[in-house]
């Protein structure tokens, strides 16, 4: 009998041993869970003049290295100054945010319908300095429509000359100041209150950007070539197929030295992709991108 | 047997040459812009 019991004990005893280890590893282990996706940043760069080309690759690298986004990089082929081949638009099918800094392209329909369908979709967008004329199309062309691209997708004026948009000269630069009134926007967080850009003032009034639009940045002339006026250089806006705007007048390489516009740029991605803005700011990039104008 | 031209087609002529004059300027503008060389 008392063998028996013995066993029994012994067995009880293996037995209760066997079920905590069950249970602690029913608490202690995690079935894999899916991982939701990262968010595809696509940019698509194609500017005669600033080096958009070079820019863009280092903001995409710091996205994907410190800010857990995937990134593809477009760009004009064979070279910068190339207006009618930007490869792999079709990209744009699977990205959540599409970046574009291009300047008088003038892209078959094939590579346009892309950007069409994305804009369509209502997916955000962002842009730089001169998409406000990204297209150039001569008059009368199956695409001139495309000339106003910048109105359409970032409430810029509608092409370069169009709606008294125009600059301040090459040898002018521009003091940058946060808005008072959108200090507290995510996009601005941690951006200084007023610093130097060396891009010129682009000008944008009195039309654009539209009057729904949330103003970030104010820029003054330095050593304007004409009577200057104050112009918004920093913007957002929900544009008409109801997508998320972020747009900058600025964009010339000396601009993405500045900690400020880093952050901007940065934060600008997170809030577009309805993400919080970084609250740890990983460090300012090494953008060292010299001016090159246009170089034929 | 010279060749006598009125007075009115040469007046003519000068507007036509306007003509010719104000359309090479425009079209040089327009290969300017299409070229892209104007900094923006």
């Amino acid at each position: 009998m008392n063998r028996i019991t013995k066993i029994q004990r012994r067995s009880l005893f293996g037995l209760l041993v066997l079920t905590g280890i069950g249970l602690l590893t029913a608490f202690t282990y995690q079935a894999p869970t899916l991982q939701p996706k990262k968010p595809l940043v696509v940019f698509v760069a194609g500017d005669h003049e600033y080096g958009g080309e070079q820019t863009l690759p280092l903001l995409a690298a710091e996205l994907e290295k410190n800010y857990g986004f995937r990134v593809i990089v477009l760009k004009s082929y064979p070279d910068q100054n190339a207006e009618k081949d930007i490869p792999g638009l079709e990209a744009l099918r699977d990205a959540d945010l599409a970046v574009f800094f291009l300047r008088w392209r003038q892209l078959p329909p094939d590579q346009l319908k892309y950007i069409d369908e994305y804009l369509k979709s209502g997916k955000p967008v962002m842009g730089f300095r001169t998409s406000s004329h990204a297209f150039n199309y001569p008059a009368g062309h199956e695409s001139e429509v495309w000339n106003a691209f910048g109105e359409r997708a970032f409430g810029t004026p509608p092409g370069w000359g169009k709606a008294g948009h125009t600059h301040y000269g090459h040898n002018s630069t521009t003091d940058v100041a946060v808005v008072e009134a959108a200090a507290k926007h995510p996009v601005l967080t941690g951006v200084n209150p007023k610093f130097h850009a060396a891009s010129w003032l682009y000008r944008v009034r009195p039309d654009y950007p539209p009057k729904d639009a949330t103003v970030l940045l104010m820029g003054t002339s330095v050593n304007p070539d004409k009577a200057a006026i104050e112009n918004p250089v920093a913007w957002t806006w929900k544009n008409k197929e109801g997508a998320k705007v972020f747009f900058t007048t600025l964009g010339h390489p000396e601009d993405f030295q500045q900690e400020g516009m880093q952050r901007m740029t940065i934060n600008a991605v997170h809030w577009l992709l309805d993400k919080p803005v970084p609250k740890k700011w990983k460090g300012k990039m090494d953008i060292n991108v010299p001016y090159r104008g246009i170089v034929k | 047997m010279g060749i006598t031209i009125p007075k009115e087609w040469l007046y003519n002529l000068e507007i036509l040459l306007l003509i010719a004059i104000a359309n090479h300027h425009f079209l040089l503008q327009k290969v300017t812009l299409k070229t892209s060389t104007i900094y923006t």
